[in-house]
């Protein structure tokens, strides 16, 4: 399996996403269609859980999204967290603003949809 | 909102209605995705000026942007309404003021929902915002239909409008949405 790897641009986060199991979305997300960028990312989850791995780390960061991407992001969560229930170690870390509480709350209610623990991190 | 108006009319009948102290960003006209990254890139940029409190732009800027992407899907283009996007502040809070042209049926679907999530307690409105967020699939375009509630639970339901008729089937809908600054910004709530 290979990486994925999608850069950042105005509207679309950086997607980085390794055979190895860390992965991770990082910037803006508010993409005129989003099926059709976040179709390949849930594609690439898709062949990864099949592979049953050991491990998965997901680190988000975000300056802000829409509610299509929450909901699109949460489908992929679901995924991870199915993965989990079959034996996969997963750890999903939440990192945003130490000073944005906004941002912060948002991991919160992401983690509330999704009923699994998130790992906070407050970046400066 | 005023048909048939220029942007300073807009601006000076919301002076006096509003008492907003200062303009931030002015967006007028056809809505496209290219101005609204624009026009989001701008509320930073300004917000970052003023000093105003991280929390309170990540706000601004998430509500801008669901607001600016559903006047997009949603705008009905006529050179006598032109759709517009205000920020400013008053001495007290942001506010931002949006106008646009909708379907009657649309304008009558918002204006029910909104009543209906001012009236749920903050605390109900979180856990339905979760509960419904968590149940939502998107359809084939992409949409949930969703924006509003996410608007009125991100403004802490501090959100108003303002409908006028335009013709037999389009209305002009003007919302009035109040972000307050760095005191009472929303904590985050451990789940």
């Amino acid at each position: 399996m290979e990486d994925l790897i999608i850069d950042q641009t105005q509207q679309t986060p950086r997607i980085e996403f390794r055979a190895d199991g860390n992965l991770s979305v990082r910037g803006v997300s508010l993409p005129s269609d989003v099926h059709e960028f976040y179709g390949p990312v849930i594609k690439w989850v898709d062949g990864l859980v099949a592979e049953n791995p050991k491990q998965i780390t997901l680190s988000l960061q975000f300056e802000y999204f829409n509610t299509s991407s929450s909901i699109t992001l949460h489908g992929l969560l679901k995924k991870l967290v199915a993965c989990s229930k079959q034996g996969t170690q997963l750890k999903i870390i939440w990192q945003h603003d130490a000073e944005d509480s906004d941002m912060e709350d948002e991991g919160h209610l992401f983690q509330s949809r999704l009923n699994y623990p998130f790992e906070f991190v407050a970046t400066s | 909102m005023n048909h048939n108006s220029p942007t300073q009319q807009i601006l000076e009948q919301l002076s006096r209605t509003e008492n907003l102290r200062e303009y931030l960003v002015l967006v007028y006209g056809r809505i496209s995705q290219e101005m609204i990254i624009s026009a989001i890139s701008l509320t930073e940029n300004k917000l970052k000026l003023e000093n105003f409190h991280q929390a309170a732009i990540t706000r601004t800027k998430i509500i801008s942007a669901e607001l600016l992407q559903n006047m997009l899907k949603h705008q009905i283009f006529n050179e006598k309404c032109l759709p517009y996007f205000i920020l400013g502040f008053t001495d007290k809070s942001l506010r931002i003021i949006t106008g646009n042209l909708l379907l009657k049926t649309t304008c009558d679907t918002l204006t029910h929902r909104i009543d209906k999530y001012k009236r749920i307690g903050k605390d109900q409105l979180r856990s339905y915002y979760i509960e419904t967020f968590r149940n939502t699939e998107l359809s084939p375009e992409g949409n949930a239909g969703l924006g509003i509630l996410d608007i009125v639970f991100r403004a802490g339901q501090q959100v108003n409008y303002r409908i006028t008729p335009f013709n037999d089937e389009i209305c002009a809908m003007e919302l009035n949405i109040m972000i307050h600054n760095k005191v009472t910004a929303r904590q985050p709530q451990q789940s």
